[in-house]
């Protein structure tokens, strides 16, 4: 692990003055920061707009960066961060979330089409309670599941310790089933108002 | 199907479940990557036209002071000379 990160810390200082050490880092890291904002947003027209930026913030500052003990990813994942985060400040002024069906995937292939349904409904529940948590936790469960990430790896990320990134884990789910039981039960109550409608 | 009671263990398996790696288009990534290198070339070709003209501006800068340093000897020549007529003339 230590010679991978020297190999990348050598990569990101050529990065700055040769082409092709950044592309290296770019094909490196593209589709952890893709798969980031893509969660994040919920739609991959979004999703490729920002990872384009995410990348091209990091060219024309990729001299700036310093070596903190902490890898270049988490300098990436902190860009991509702050972009979405303006990205959801200006959808809260147009409130439009698309919901991709490519985030439904992995229904396992089950040849019964209302099985498919319900399942994709069950993805969708959860999709959208994971984007009701708080951003930092969302953005732990997607390091953690889509990323596969260890609780150290995260804390480097994140800026935490492994305790800290433990603890925050555990509040994590219980918020999301909390979240989900809400979700469910507003759906409850208008499905009960459309029956007696 | 309710989520009510869910336990632990079932919401992370339902969370592996879901939220799985996404493949970004072929496409997206190939000329992003373009796009990319190619600004980035752009950017290290740019430096180059900056020493040019850093350079060009030196070298008038060096010719404007080899020029003003010829008036200014020229100038001392002159009023040598005028000097000299005018010891010359005073003698006589």
């Amino acid at each position: 692990m230590p010679a991978r990160n020297n190999e990348e810390l050598d990569l990101v200082r050529r990065a700055a003055s040769d082409p092709a050490a950044f592309g290296e880092l770019y094909e490196r890291h593209v589709r952890r920061i893709y798969n980031y904002i893509y969660y994040r947003t919920g739609n991959h027209h979004d999703a490729e707009d920002l990872t384009a930026r995410v990348f091209q913030r990091a060219m024309r500052h990729v001299a700036n960066f310093e070596d903190k003990g902490v890898p270049f990813s988490a300098w990436l994942y902190r860009i991509a961060h702050n972009l979405v985060a303006n990205w959801h400040r200006d959808q809260s002024r147009r409130p439009v979330v698309p919901l991709d069906d490519r985030v439904l995937i992995g229904s396992g292939g089950s040849s019964h089409p209302e099985l498919e349904a319900i399942e994709s409904e069950e993805r969708a529940l959860l999709l959208v309670a994971v984007r009701r948590l708080p951003p930092e936790r969302q953005q732990l469960l997607i390091l953690k599941f889509v990323q596969r990430l260890s609780n150290a790896e995260i804390g480097q990320i994140m800026g935490r310790t492994e305790g800290a990134i433990k603890s925050l884990y555990h509040r994590t789910l219980n918020s999301l089933r909390e979240e989900i039981a809400r979700i469910e039960q507003s759906a409850g109550r208008d499905g009960d108002l459309a029956s007696g409608a | 199907m309710s989520f009510s009671g869910l336990d632990r263990d079932q919401l992370i398996r339902w969370l592996e479940e879901t939220l799985v790696p996404v493949e970004p288009r072929a496409r997206f990534v190939h000329h992003l990557r373009a796009r990319l290198v190619r600004v980035r070339g752009g950017l290290m070709g740019s430096a180059w036209p900056l020493v040019v003209a850093a350079a060009a501006t030196l070298l008038i800068l060096m010719a404007s002071l080899g020029l003003i340093l010829r008036f200014l000897l020229g100038l001392l020549g002159a009023l040598g000379l005028l000097e000299r007529g005018r010891r010359r003339s005073s003698a006589a």
